[in-house]
C-alpha cells in the first residue's frame, strides 16, 4: 500500500487532510509523523508538520499469540528465540508483509517496543457478536424496536444494519447520529480488542446510506455533465469524509476527463469538481 | 416507557454507551440536573477512563453528546453532556 505525505501547520491538520485522502477510518490507518513544529512564541509554532500515512496492510496471521488463538500455540515458541528464518508452520506470506519482517527479524528493537501487536485482529465473528450485543443494547436503550443484522464480508469486515419504523432519530440531522453510533461501535469493538486491531464496521439505518449514496452519485453525475459544458470548477456540498471519498471515487470511474480535489476545514471542507 | 420531559431515556443510553467502552464500567455514574438550562447530565467515570471516552480530539466524546442528544430529544429535552472524573 502506498505512502501518502503531507505537509501542514499541525499534525492533527495532516493526519486528518491524509484520512479524508485515503478515505478510510482512524484505525485503519498507520501514520508516521516525519517532522513536528516546534513551540515558538506566544503559543505559535515554528516549522510544519510533515506526516505520511498508509492504510494499515492486511497482516497475516499473527505470530504473537497471546490472546485468542488458542490453535495456533505451535507458533508460539519461536518467538523467543532470535531464529524467525526457521519458523516452519508460517502461514502463506502477503506481500504486504515483506516491509514488516526486516523489523520483526530485529528481536532487540522488538524487545524495547512495547507490544502492541497491531497484527492480533479480533476474529470477525467475536467481533459481530460484540457488534450485535451494543447495538441491541443501545436500541432497548432507546426504548426502539427495530433488527440488528450483522454480516461478515469476503474480507472477514462487518456490514451492519439496523431495519424497522420510525428510526430517524437514529440517523439525526445530516446522518450525525448514524455516524456517531458507527463511530461508538467502533470503539467498543477497539476496547474488545484490547490493543488488537478490529475488522472494519460499517453501518446503515433504515437504508439511509444506501439511499444517500445513490442520491449522491446522480448528483455527481449532473454535476460530471455541468462541468464538462460550462468548463468551470464546480463546488460540492459534501462534508464527512466517507462521502467525499465517494465523489472522488465516482468521478474517478465515470469522468477521466474531470479532477477531483477537497478544500477548506471541517467542518466546511467541501469537494471540488474541475476540468482536468 | 420515560415520560416526555424525563432523561431516564438518555441516561439509559449514555449509561449503555459509556460502560461498553470504558476499562471500569461499574465507576460510571451517570446523572441528570435538571436545575440548569439546557438540562445538564454529568457523566462520571473511573480514573484513568476519561481518555477513552473523550478520545483522539474528542471523537469518541462528540459521538456520545451526539447520542445522548438524539436520546434526551424523543423526550423532548434539550441537554448539554459533560465529562467527569
Amino acid at each position: 500500500m502506498e505512502w501518502v505525505e503531507k505537509t501542514a501547520r499541525t499534525v492533527d491538520e495532516a493526519k486528518d487532510f491524509l484520512l479524508d485522502q485515503l478515505g478510510v477510518d482512524e484505525q485503519e490507518t498507520e501514520f508516521e509523523i516525519l517532522e513536528e513544529p516546534k513551540p515558538g512564541l506566544f503559543g505559535r509554532t515554528k516549522g510544519q508538520a510533515r506526516v505520511r500515512a498508509r492504510v494499515k496492510p492486511k497482516t497475516p496471521p499473527s505470530r504473537d499469540d497471546r490472546r485468542r488463538r488458542p490453535s495456533k500455540t505451535k507458533d508460539r515458541g519461536g518467538n523467543n528465540g532470535a531464529k524467525p528464518e526457521s519458523v516452519g508452520p508460517e502461514p502463506k506470506k502477503a506481500p504486504a508483509d515483506d516491509t514488516a519482517s526486516p523489523k520483526r527479524n530485529d528481536s532487540a528493537k522488538r524487545a524495547d517496543r512495547p507490544e502492541r501487536d497491531d497484527s492480533e485482529r479480533l476474529p470477525s465473528d467475536v467481533a459481530r457478536t460484540e457488534a450485535i450485543a451494543f447495538l441491541q443494547g443501545l436500541l432497548d436503550a432507546f426504548e426502539m424496536t427495530a433488527s440488528v443484522a450483522v454480516e461478515i464480508d469476503e474480507e472477514g469486515n462487518l456490514i451492519a444494519a439496523i431495519d424497522g419504523d420510525g428510526l430517524g432519530r437514529l440517523i439525526g440531522p445530516r446522518g450525525g447520529v448514524i455516524s456517531a453510533i458507527e463511530e461508538l461501535t467502533r470503539t467498543r469493538l477497539q476496547h474488545a480488542a484490547s490493543g488488537g486491531s478490529t475488522p472494519r464496521f460499517k453501518l446503515d439505518i433504515g437504508g439511509y446510506r444506501a439511499s444517500r449514496r445513490a442520491n449522491l452519485e446522480l448528483l455527481v453525475d449532473d454535476v460530471v455533465l455541468l462541468v464538462r459544458d460550462t468548463g468551470q470548477p464546480h463546488i460540492l456540498d459534501v462534508t464527512t469524509a466517507a462521502e467525499r471519498k465517494l465523489v472522488h471515487d465516482r468521478v474517478a470511474e465515470t469522468a477521466a476527463d474531470l479532477r477531483t480535489h477537497s478544500e477548506g476545514d471541517d467542518p466546511v471542507r467541501r469537494v471540488v469538481l474541475s476540468p482536468a | 416507557m420515560s415520560e416526555s420531559g424525563s432523561t431516564a431515556r438518555a441516561e439509559a443510553v449514555l449509561s449503555h454507551v459509556v460502560t461498553a467502552i470504558v476499562d471500569q464500567p461499574e465507576a460510571v455514574k451517570v446523572s441528570t440536573d435538571s436545575g440548569r438550562e439546557p438540562t445538564r447530565i454529568d457523566i462520571e467515570v473511573g480514573e484513568g477512563d476519561m481518555g477513552r471516552v473523550i478520545g483522539r480530539r474528542g471523537r469518541v466524546a462528540n459521538a456520545i453528546r451526539a447520542v445522548g442528544r438524539a436520546a434526551a430529544a424523543a423526550d423532548d429535552v434539550d441537554v448539554d453532556v459533560e465529562f467527569v472524573e
